[in-house]
C-alpha cells in the first residue's frame, strides 16, 4: 500500500512565512507580489528546510541548477534569494571551494557574518563559466570583465586553507581552489588578460623600430593584482613567439634596471613603506623560472631540485598562513621560534648580465663614451647564471635581545675581530606581528658546478614581514667571501611563510657603490 | 545481553506495529534516544506518530541493509558547514530508492523527523539529481509547479540570475 498524500500527516507542514525585507538593499524581493502556497506540488509541499536541503545538494553538484529553480516560482526563488542568513549559499559555497573562515592568508580568522557567501558564489561561478566556455574569437570582450576576474581569483588565492610544514604538495588535494586556480592561470584566457592589462596595443612595426630594441610599451599603472596572480604559477613561454620574446625581454629590462633598486626601496623589490612591489618580484620571478626552465629543458638532471618549486601549480605558493600563529609550546625559553621554517637545506641561483652589458643598459650615455652599443635587445639578449647552489642555514639566537652577551650565538659571531659587520637590519617599516629570525649559513655547489663552497659564517641574513596587510615574508642574505661582505639579496617568499616556491629576489652589490650590478635571485627551501 | 537478538516495537502513525531488531532501529538517532530514555521497558512500543506503515516498510528495508555500517557522528553544532560535498548515491541505494515522487516525499520527511542523516542525504540528493541539467520549465513540469510569476517580474528574475547565464 502506498500512503496518499492527502492521509499522510506529514502533506501539510505549516507553511512558512514570508517577509519581505524592503530596508535591505541586498534583496530584490520588494517587487514581487506575495507567495501563494503551491500544495498541488510535493517538493514546494516540504517544509523550507527540506527544499533548502536539496537545493543544497543541487547546487553543490551544480551551481548553475540554483538559478534554474530560482526562475521557476516565487517561493524557490524566496528561498534561494531572500533569506538574509545566506544559509544555503555558505552550503553551496563549501562544497566548492576553501573555507574562507580559515583562510591563510589573515591573521585573524573571519566570522561567518563578515562573508557574502552568495556574492562569491555568484561572482566564481560567472567567472568559471568565462574560463570554461568562451572561445578566443571573444577574448575581445574580456577588457570589462578584467577587473572581476582578477578580484575573484585573488579573493579565491587569499582563501586558500593553510598547508602543514609536513604537507606533501604531490598527494594534496583538499584544496579546491588551488586546483581551480592552478587550471585557469595557467590558461590562454588568463595569458590574454594579463599581457592586455600589461601592455598597450604594439604600434605598427616601422624600419626604424626594426633595427632598435623592441620594447613592450607598459601599461601605467598595473594592477598589482594582477602582477601578484601572475606569480603564482610558472611563466608558460615559448621561445619560438615574438611576443614571448619580447615580454621575456620587459621582465629583464625590469630585473637589470638599476633605478627600480635603490635607497628608498632597500635594494629589493619593495616599495618605499616597506610593502611588496609586485610587479618587480612578477619579472624577477619570470626571469628566474624562465631560466630555470630552459635549463631543465636542455639538461633534464642539471637543475632537478628546482622542477619541484616549479610543480604541482598553486599548491607551490600554498604556505602556512597566519591563522594559528602560536609559539611551539616544546620550545625552550630561550629558544627561537622557526616561524618562516628557515632551519634546512635550500637550493638556489643567482642570474647576471655581463658588466659591460649591464652598464650599458643603465649607463647608455657611460657606455656611448666607451664606444660600446648603446642599445642592448633584450629579448634575444641571454644572461648568465651563477651556479646552483645548496645552502644550509641555522638560526641564531637574537642579537637584540636585552642581554646580548649571554644571548651571543655560539655559532656565528656578529662581529668580525670585534668590529660589528654591517648590519642585516632595515629602515623600511615591518609588521611586528612576528619577531625578525636572524640566521646564519654555508653554501656548497649543485653536483657538477665548481663555485666555491662557502663556509657557514659566509652566509647571515633575516627573515622578518613585511608592512603588507596581510604580510608577507621578507629575506634578506649577506654573502660574505674572502672577509669581505660582497653580495647582499632583498627577497620575497611568493606564497607566505612555508612555501614551496620560495623567495625570489634583487642581488646587489653589498657596498651599493655607484654604478654596482644587479640581478635576479631565487631560493628554495629542499 | 543474550544471544537472543534485542528487538523494540515500532508504531506508525496508522495503528500498525512493527518488530524490529534494535541495531536496525538505531539507524534512527531519534528512536536511539528514545529507546535511551524509555530504558529496558520490555514491550513498549514507540510511537512513531508522523510515519505511516507503508513508508516505515520502506525505511525498514533500508535501515536493515546498512545496520552493521558505523553510525555518523552525533550531530556537531554546524554539521552542515564542516561537509565538503556530499558523496555519491550508493548502487544499492539508488535502486532502492527509485520510488515516485510521492513516495520519495514521503521518504524524506520521514527522514528527517526519524532522523537518519545518510537517508536524509540519499532523497535530497535524488531530488537534486533530478533537477539537475534542466530548464526552470522543465523543473516545473517535473515538480507540478505553477509559475506564479507575472512578466514585469519575469524580466527582474532573469537579470537577477544574469550570473548564471550562458
Amino acid at each position: 500500500m502506498v500512503a496518499s498524500s492527502s492521509k499522510s500527516p506529514l502533506a501539510s507542514p505549516p507553511m512558512p512565512e514570508y517577509t519581505y525585507d524592503q530596508g535591505s538593499a541586498s534583496t530584490s524581493s520588494s517587487f514581487l507580489s506575495p507567495v501563494t502556497p503551491q500544495m498541488q506540488s510535493p517538493l514546494l509541499r516540504a517544509p523550507s528546510e527540506i527544499i533548502q536541503k536539496v537545493l543544497s545538494a543541487s547546487g553543490g553538484d551544480e551551481v548553475y541548477a540554483i538559478a534554474q529553480a530560482a526562475k521557476t516560482c516565487k517561493e524557490l526563488r524566496s528561498i534561494i534569494y531572500d533569506n538574509p542568513d545566506q544559509a544555503l549559499w555558505r552550503q553551496v559555497h563549501l562544497q566548492h571551494y576553501d573555507d574562507p573562515r580559515t583562510a591563510a592568508a589573515f591573521p585573524t580568522s573571519r566570522a561567518s557574518s563578515s562573508v557574502d557567501w552568495r556574492q562569491q558564489v555568484q561572482d566564481r561561478e560567472f567567472v568559471a563559466r568565462i574560463f570554461r566556455d568562451w572561445d578566443e574569437d571573444q577574448y575581445g570582450q574580456l577588457d570589462k570583465h578584467a577587473d572581476l576576474i582578477c578580484t575573484t581569483l585573488m579573493e579565491m588565492y587569499l582563501e586558500i586553507t593553510p598547508a602543514t610544514p609536513s604537507h606533501d604538495p604531490r598527494t594534496s588535494d583538499d584544496s579546491p581552489n588551488c586546483t581551480l586556480l592552478s587550471s585557469w592561470l595557467r590558461s590562454a584566457l588568463f595569458k590574454y588578460i594579463y599581457e592586455s592589462q600589461y601592455f598597450t596595443e604594439p604600434e605598427p612595426t616601422t624600419s626604424y623600430q626594426l633595427r632598435s630594441s623592441p620594447k613592450r610599451v607598459k601599461k601605467n599603472p598595473v594592477d598589482p593584482i594582477m602582477s601578484r596572480l601572475h606569480c603564482l604559477v610558472p611563466p608558460e613561454y615559448d621561445d619560438d613567439l615574438r611576443e614571448d620574446r619580447e615580454w621575456r625581454g620587459f621582465a629583464r629590462r625590469t630585473v637589470y634596471n638599476a633605478k627600480n633598486f635603490r635607497e628608498e626601496n632597500d635594494y629589493g623589490p619593495f616599495t618605499g613603506d616597506g610593502k611588496v612591489n609586485w610587479e618587480l618580484v612578477d619579472a624577477i620571478s619570470s626571469v628566474m623560472m624562465c631560466n630555470a626552465q630552459e635549463v631543465i629543458k636542455n639538461e633534464p638532471t642539471a637543475w632537478l631540485p628546482a622542477v619541484q618549486p616549479m610543480s604541482y601549480g598553486v599548491e607551490s605558493v600554498r604556505g602556512w598562513g597566519y591563522t594559528e600563529l602560536k609559539r611551539p609550546d616544546n620550545l625552550a625559553e630561550g629558544d627561537v621560534w622557526d616561524w618562516a621554517g628557515v632551519e634546512g637545506n635550500w637550493c638556489g641561483c643567482y642570474a647576471f648580465m655581463d658588466y659591460v652589458d649591464w652598464v650599458a643598459l643603465n649607463y647608455p650615455q657611460s657606455a656611448f663614451l666607451h664606444r660600446l652599443s648603446s642599445e642592448i635587445d633584450l629579448s634575444l639578449y641571454h644572461e648568465a647564471l651563477g651556479d646552483l647552489m645548496q645552502l644550509e642555514l641555522k638560526i641564531c639566537t637574537d642579537p637584540h635581545t636585552s642581554n646580548p652577551r649571554d644571548n651571543r650565538c655560539t655559532s656565528h659571531e656578529f662581529e668580525n675581530d670585534r668590529t660589528p659587520l654591517p648590519s642585516v637590519d632595515t629602515d623600511l617599516p615591518s609588521s611586528d606581528l612576528l619577531p625578525p629570525i636572524y640566521f646564519h649559513g654555508s653554501s656548497v655547489p649543485y653536483a657538477g658546478g665548481d663555485a666555491p663552497p662557502l663556509p657557514q659564517n659566509a652566509i647571515r641574513g633575516v627573515a622578518r614581514l613585511t608592512a603588507d596587510n596581510p604580510p608577507q615574508v621578507r629575506w634578506t642574505m649577506i654573502i660574505r667571501y674572502r672577509d669581505s661582505d660582497r653580495w647582499r639579496l632583498e627577497c620575497v617568499q611568493v606564497g607566505g611563510r612555508g612555501s614551496k616556491r620560495g623567495f625570489f629576489g634583487i642581488w646587489s652589490d653589498a657596498t651599493r657603490g655607484e654604478q654596482s650590478p644587479c640581478g635576479p635571485a631565487w631560493y628554495w627551501k629542499t | 545481553m543474550s544471544d537472543k537478538k534485542q528487538q523494540v516495537i515500532l508504531q506508525t502513525s496508522d495503528d500498525e506495529q512493527f518488530t524490529v531488531e534494535k541495531i536496525v532501529a538505531e539507524r534512527s538517532a531519534m528512536i536511539k534516544s528514545m529507546m535511551e530514555d524509555l530504558g529496558e521497558q520490555e514491550g513498549q512500543a514507540i510511537p512513531l506518530p508522523n510515519v505511516s506503515s507503508s513508508v516505515l516498510t520502506k525505511i525498514l528495508e533500508y535501515c536493515d541493509h546498512h545496520k552493521n555500517e558505523p553510525l555518523p557522528a552525533a550531530d556537531s553544532s554546524d554539521a552542515d558547514d564542516s561537509r565538503r560535498k556530499t558523496s555519491e548515491i550508493g548502487e544499492w541505494d539508488a535502486r532502492w530508492i527509485q520510488v515516485d515522487q510521492e513516495m520519495l516525499f514521503e521518504i524524506i520527511l520521514a527522514a528527517n523527523y526519524l532522523d537518519i542523516k545518510p537517508l536524509l542525504d540519499v532523497g535530497c540528493k535524488t531530488v537534486a539529481n533530478m533537477i539537475k541539467g534542466k530548464t526552470p520549465e522543465e523543473i516545473r513540469k517535473l515538480f507540478n509547479i505553477t509559475n506564479d510569476f507575472t512578466p514585469e517580474e519575469e524580466e527582474q528574475i532573469r537579470k537577477e540570475n544574469e550570473w548564471a547565464e550562458e
